[in-house]
């Protein structure tokens, strides 16, 4: 998604190309201008509409922290400070008592109550944990191959016993922050992976059901019908209980995507036949085809492009979709399961009634599922209105 | 007409036996079955189970039958005496337990489908017609909000909420006074207090996509030369829009009827489990888990069913009300 | 909404202006009361749940429910209705009769919510402590000195909840009938036969019956005092539904669309029948009237026929009606609990995360909690697999320094800080403080948390080589993982603490993984026939009161010893099934052998004892921390209710602690 966004940013803005004559694409020659002013148009089209504007922005932003998440996160997604389980968020603070400056927060301590076990937390004004910029902290790996040790912010000494929690922490004393970041990852991911598996399925079959038409059509929409008429669940839980007991986390998560995937797939599919059933009527085609055009040279050079865009926004459309039936799996226990730290797992063990009375902010993950679902849909709203320019 | 319809009913016998294998097979899928999960049910209590009970429990639930003649036993009695079997969890016959829930089911299918026609009308006319105005990014956003919240979330939130500030009691459709009273004003002020709260989930979660659609398709008729004519000739905007361009736009209202009962029986089964509802989802999905194979089918069968011909509905309904559609249809 | 009550009011307004005006307020109250009668724009429930005591004063000897029913000629007189000697319960307060017990249920498959209140009703009968049995059903009970022959002597006088009387007949349909039908029992239970031979009933007179083993047996005797199978058979009724004994059994099961009799016998009478079958005649407190699955609650009334008294003999229960509404989710049943719903909440949601929450609402909810002890020794057992299917996994994890190695690498002060919301000490698999058995060195050896004598250990069990990883290697070179399966949803610390505990391993160079697996499917790797897991985690079942009962961490006991199935399945066949075990556990088999057909008391814990001392020398498995105890939250009007019992599934807590005694009161 990030790749397509870049490129309707990198187009040369010049304007000496709008004015050419959009029908001009089957003339060879200009095909490439012709093209570009269509990307051009879209780009135009899209920036009217505020609210993808900035979806736009958000989601480049999450799969930004998906890149550099080991960065931007304080604290290792396994951390925990065991005194710490139920820590309240932390308010960061600039100036201290005696007036002397400085980012820091004040340490908390917590008292329990013998026989309720109630917790009570008390914050220790006259001690400081100073914060600081590119801090060195633990380990992680970016890019899968750069070890590195520094941190965006972080307590500005690595020793520090007291943890900085500025969102607070969970009932095991993990960072809520730095889990949300590492969550990401695999959140913004499944949806994208997901989707991509998705498009191959809906491409293959939605293409071959457009094109070919007839007893291929009737078929595949037969099978389409049935799939979209099974409830999700039974189709969740038979899938996931198919995956065996001993791969590991990262079979897992692989797994779960294929699992939605071959669950999301038949609604793209759908759009890509109905697109190729009025593409295949178009004038152009009748005419590229007495041309002597060949099959493949019809699909991929006539076709496709007509309704890549159109494609490009369901895609991010399927995304948000991915990723709340990443939570709603994770719920049901079928999901990605505790090691391994996502939007869904972090939900998991927000979904009590002991967190939302004592400890509300154990839901703070919620707030970033709320955000990326919103960002990606109006991306993909604005993306769907400008991707036929020349309608309007 | 006749030989259309006669065609949709004719297409749906195989997609139906397909679905009724599909769903019994689905619930085997998962390692184990209804003993094995009484057996660790009764292992985690500290219970214990001797190979002679066990025996007789495999037994009573013919788990060790090959499944062709379970699928044969279950389907033979839908088809010829409309029996959808035993549940084995309850102990009940599957048709006792789902005849007590559907009328609930279909209700708040339905309060739920005209929550988000409620909703969703105004907003997606408006925002097509002041596309990128302040007023339709701010409709938009408060439209979408619901989609983008988990369910499962907002609904244990909002039943703490209403428990604590409402006094609606935690959970269930009615206070624990009014269970088993007779009908009466109270009890349907009572039921009213607790229906917010899921209709709220669910309706939120559906309005993004009905606002979106309506949106769409109105702003493409708008843009026709039809519209562009009339306006021409001096037509009032408001009778421009709301006279032809919003009826075809409207197509996407009847749509959603065909896959709203299900939905709700099946993909919502999540939130009815958190809110303690009396419905069919939380059935499913305790069978599903239980492997409570007859329950679990029939209620996978039913919903199916009901999509299907929830898709037949609303297509005749589309046909009736835009031509177009059933010309296109062949 | 608002018209509607709008329009009440002014209905209720006119006709009040309409009827007497001088009579004013008392009038308008009597008023609103009469038409909620049959309205439908009533807003008043009428006769609902959650109403108060019932009343009948401390001079009443029977509920006040069913005097009306004998004033009306539908009961016997009370005097009737009692045995001749009632068993008397001891009780701190003489109790108000009536009122709603409410409580909560999961549905289907937790029958065991109201069978813990009301199914406690063996024939010898613990006491709340757990100490010592006493006289039930029956009055009394004596072995021969072989251990062959029990003699049971009944109560005179007592009923079914029928009226019919509860005869020796009964005991003896139990005895010969049903345990005797192969299809309900292919095999008759081991704790009513030797060898697989079924012991014998035999009448003896009106009050006195036989039972007559073919040898000697030591696991009658407890089992008197929580079997109810013997006794929860009232012949009269459940005949009929037994081929042997019945005429028209056929024609029954048809009726009742179930394909099989033993289906209907399932359903109406053993196992769910209690709260299916509200024409099932039971000797306990309550009686099903609301079966499951009708309305929102599985409802029990009183027994008009129970058969205890107080002190001052009058009837027990003290309370009426119990209603066990029907949810679907724990976290409902923790919402319902705080907002003051429910009378006594003891399963599902009394977890340690969930007390604060409790805790805080005690005020506005008007409850209370009340503790108990727990009866397992352990939060959290880690068990890897010494009959692992690989044989050289097995002989790794047979390695006594193996296990010392990893249990030493795990800081468990941490884990109980971290997890377990710092409750609990470190503690091994070994019996509960407060158990006879109770050997210290055998719970904290191996505790204290030290790398290097992990490592030292780990070396010892032959493990000094290691990979590029820096993970040692197995004896023979290969890659050494140790996998846990952890059933997800039944404990939530289990998931978490495990890995914790491999980030602990990875530190002396023990590569770990959590395989967190669906309840059901760790029940189905685990069990002899498959044997597929390399290590597990569970619970300490089998702690106090019940370590002989349940010795599944001691020895290996049956399939819920989750390091050693196949082992337990040598001990359960005989040594026909199985796996031969090590030497040191075959001789404890040997002894558990002995065990089982030892009559003495004394003589079987001596040779308990000495089972307990094979397990504490060959460290069977990891323990991590002493189990949290169980707590009840009770809602204040529940009164009598007695704190710190031992909580166990064996003696359905609270059923021991004498439910029966309990009543409700608004008064403080």
């Amino acid at each position: 998604m990030m790749t397509n966004a870049q490129q309707l940013r990198d187009l040369p803005a010049g304007a000496d190309v709008h004015h050419e004559d959009p029908t001009a694409e089957g003339h060879g020659a200009d095909r490439e201008v012709a093209v570009a002013s269509q990307w051009q148009l879209t780009w135009w089209s899209f920036r009217r509409h505020k609210l993808a504007m900035v979806g736009a922005v958000v989601t480049l932003g999450l799969y930004l922290v998906v890149v550099f998440a080991g960065f931007l996160a304080p604290y290792a997604k396994s951390y925990y400070s065991a005194e710490h389980a139920y820590a309240p968020p932390q308010a960061v603070k600039l100036v201290d008592d005696e007036g002397n400056w400085g980012l820091h927060v004040n340490p908390q301590s917590a008292e329990q109550d013998p026989s309720t076990l109630q917790l009570t937390w008390t914050t220790d004004t006259t001690a400081e944990t100073d914060l600081g910029f590119f801090v060195k902290g633990q380990e992680y790996e970016l890019f899968g191959f750069l070890t590195l040790d520094r941190h965006l912010f972080g307590p500005a000494d690595p020793t520090s016993e007291e943890p900085v929690y500025l969102l607070g922490a969970d009932k095991n004393g993990h960072d809520i922050l730095s889990r949300m970041i590492h969550g990401t990852t695999v959140s913004m991911t499944i949806g994208l992976v997901g989707v991509a598996i998705s498009l191959l399925i809906a491409i293959l079959l939605g293409g071959l059901s457009g094109l070919l038409g007839g007893a291929t059509d009737t078929v595949i929409q037969r099978v389409i019908e049935f799939l979209m008429s099974l409830p999700a669940i039974p189709l969740w839980m038979a899938l996931a209980a198919a995956v065996p007991a001993t791969w590991t986390p990262l079979e897992r998560y692989f797994a779960i995507i294929v699992i939605l995937s071959l669950i999301g797939w038949t609604g793209l599919a759908r759009e890509v036949r109905g697109k190729f059933m009025s593409v295949r009527q178009e004038e152009y085609i009748t005419a590229a085809t007495i041309d002597g055009a060949k099959r493949g040279r019809l699909i991929f050079r006539h076709m496709l492009p007509q309704f890549t865009s159109h494609i490009i926004a369901s895609l991010s459309l399927s995304i948000p979709a991915m990723i709340l039936a990443e939570t709603s799996l994770s719920w049901l226990g079928l999901g990605l399961q505790a090691p391994v730290v996502s939007w869904g797992v972090l939900l998991q063990e927000a979904q009590n009634v002991r967190v939302i009375t004592t400890a509300p902010w154990i839901m703070i993950p919620g707030i970033a599922v709320v955000v990326a679902v919103l960002a990606l849909n109006f991306f993909g709203d604005g993306l769907r209105d400008a991707a036929d320019p020349y309608k309007h | 007409m006749g030989p259309y319809l006669l065609r949709r009913f004719m297409i749906m016998i195989p997609t139906l036996f397909a679905i009724s294998i599909a769903s019994f097979v689905l619930i085997q899928l998962p390692p184990g079955d209804y003993v094995t999960t009484l057996i660790a049910q009764y292992s985690a209590q500290g219970d214990q189970l001797d190979a002679a009970r066990i025996q007789a429990l495999e037994q009573r639930y013919g788990i060790g039958e090959p499944m062709i003649v379970q699928y044969w036993k279950w389907i033979s009695g839908i088809l010829f005496h409309l029996d959808f079997g035993e549940s084995f969890a309850w102990g009940k016959p599957v048709s006792e337990l789902l005849a007590e829930r559907l009328p609930l089911t279909i209700a708040m299918s339905i309060g739920t489908l005209l929550f988000i026609w409620a909703v969703s009308f105004p907003i997606g006319i408006y925002s097509a017609l002041r596309q990128y105005s302040v007023g339709d990014y701010v409709f938009t956003l408060i439209g979408f909000i619901g989609l983008a919240t988990p369910n499962f979330l907002i609904a244990l939130v909002l039943m703490y909420l209403g428990m604590q500030y409402f006094g609606t009691g935690a959970g269930g459709l009615l206070s624990p006074e009014w269970q088993g009273a007779p009908w009466n004003l109270g009890k349907l002020l009572d039921l009213l207090g607790h229906l917010w709260v899921p209709l709220l989930v669910w309706g939120t979660a559906g309005t993004a996509g009905m606002i979106r659609i309506l949106r769409s398709n109105l702003l493409d008729e708008i843009r026709k030369p039809y519209v562009t004519a009339a306006r021409a000739r001096g037509v009032s905007e408001t009778k421009l829009t709301l006279k032809y361009p919003l009826r075809v736009a409207l197509n996407p209202f009847f749509s959603t009827i065909g896959w709203v009962l299900a939905s709700l029986i099946a993909a919502d089964a999540i939130v009815s489990k958190v809110l303690n509802l009396p419905t069919m989802g939380p059935l499913l999905l305790d069978s599903l888990k239980s492997q409570d194979m007859y329950l679990a089918g029939s209620i996978i069968l039913i919903s199916a069913t009901l999509t299907v011909i929830g898709t037949l509905i609303s297509d005749l309904l589309l046909g009736w009300l835009d031509p177009r559609v059933r010309l296109g249809a062949r | 909404m608002s018209e509607d009550t709008m329009t009440i009011d002014r209905a209720t307004t006119t006709f009040k202006r309409r009827s007497v005006l001088a009579l004013g307020a008392t009038t308008a109250g009597l008023v609103t009361a009469t038409a909620s009668g049959c309205s439908f724009f009533s807003t008043d429930p009428g006769s609902g749940g959650g109403d108060g005591g019932g009343g009948g004063g401390a001079d009443t000897m029977e509920s006040p429910m069913l005097t009306e029913k004998v004033d009306a000629g539908e009961l016997p007189p009370l005097e009737e209705r009692l045995p001749a000697e009632p068993l008397v319960v001891d009780v701190a307060e003489p109790g108000q009769y009536g009122g709603t017990w409410r409580a909560l249920t999961l549905g289907p498959g937790d029958s065991a919510s109201p069978d813990r209140i009301i199914g406690y009703e063996p024939g010898l009968r613990m006491d709340p402590m757990i100490q010592e049995a006493g006289p039930g059903v029956f009055t009394a009970v004596e072995v021969n000195e072989d251990g062959t022959v029990y003699t049971i002597t009944l109560r005179e006088g007592m009923k079914w909840s029928d009226g019919e009387p509860f005869t020796v007949d009964d005991i003896l349909f139990a005895v010969n009938d049903v345990f005797a039908d192969e299809e309900l029992f292919a095999t008759p239970p081991n704790w009513l036969s030797v060898d697989g031979e079924k012991a014998v009933g035999e009448k003896v007179d009106d009050l006195t019956l036989t039972i007559t083993f073919p040898a000697s047996t030591g696991l009658f005797e407890d089992e008197l005092n929580r079997q109810m199978e013997l006794i929860n058979y009232p012949k009269h009724y459940a005949q009929d539904f037994l081929p042997a004994t019945s005429e028209d059994l056929d024609a029954k099961v048809e009726e009742a669309g179930m394909e099989a009799w033993t289906d209907l016998w399932n359903d109406q009478i053993a196992g769910e029948g209690f709260w299916n079958n509200p024409d099932l005649p039971t000797i306990d407190a309550w009686n099903v009237v609301t079966p499951l699955g009708e309305g929102n609650a599985v409802v029990f009334e009183r027994n008009p026929f129970y058969w205890k008294t107080d002190p001052d003999g009058r009837q027990l229960p003290y309370v009426d009606t119990l209603s066990f509404e029907v949810v679907s989710d724990p976290e409902v049943m923790t919402l319902k609990v705080t907002d003051g719903e429910v009378d006594m909440m003891y399963r599902h949601a009394n977890t340690s995360a969930n007390k604060p929450v409790y805790a805080d609402s005690l005020e506005a909810a008007d409850t209370r909690i009340v503790e108990t002890t727990a009866t397992s020794m352990n939060a959290m057992c880690v068990a890897l697999n010494l009959a692992h299917k690989d044989p050289e996994k097995a002989k790794l994890y047979q390695n006594k320094d193996f296990r010392i190695g990893l249990s030493h690498a795990i800081n468990r002060e941490e884990l109980i800080t971290s997890v377990w919301q710092r409750q609990g000490e470190p503690w091994q698999w070994a019996p509960h403080a407060e158990s006879p058995f109770y050997d210290e060195e055998f719970a904290k050896q191996y505790t204290e948390f030290d790398v290097d004598l992990a490592n030292e250990h780990l070396d010892k069990a032959g493990l000094t080589e290691k990979d590029g990883d820096g993970f040692r290697t197995m004896p023979g070179g290969g890659t050494l993982t140790v996998t846990v399966d952890v059933p997800s949803a039944f404990s939530p610390e289990w998931p978490t603490a495990m890995s914790m505990i491999t980030d602990m391993w990875k530190e002396v160079g023990i590569r770990g993984s959590v395989n967190t697996v669906d309840r059901t499917l760790f029940y189905d790797r685990k069990i002899a026939a498959a044997n597929e897991h390399d290590a597990g985690v569970w619970g300490g079942d089998g702690g106090l009161a019940v370590e002989m009962v349940d010795p599944r961490w001691y020895m290996p006991f049956s399939d819920e010893s989750v390091w050693a199935t196949p082992w337990a399945a040598y001990y359960n066949s005989e040594g026909s099934d199985g796996e031969e075990p090590v030497p040191a556990a075959k001789e404890q088999i040997e002894l558990m052998w002995q065990f089982a057909a030892e009559p003495d008391q004394a003589a079987r814990e001596a040779l308990f004892q000495q089972v307990l001392d094979i397990a504490k020398e060959e460290f069977w498995g990891i323990g991590i921390v002493t189990a949290p105890n169980p707590y009840w939250v009770v809602k204040n009007r529940l009164k009598n209710v007695l704190e710190g019992v031992p909580d166990t599934w064996v003696y359905r807590t609270p059923g021991h602690a004498n439910p029966e005694t309990w009543f409700i009161s608004e008064s403080e």
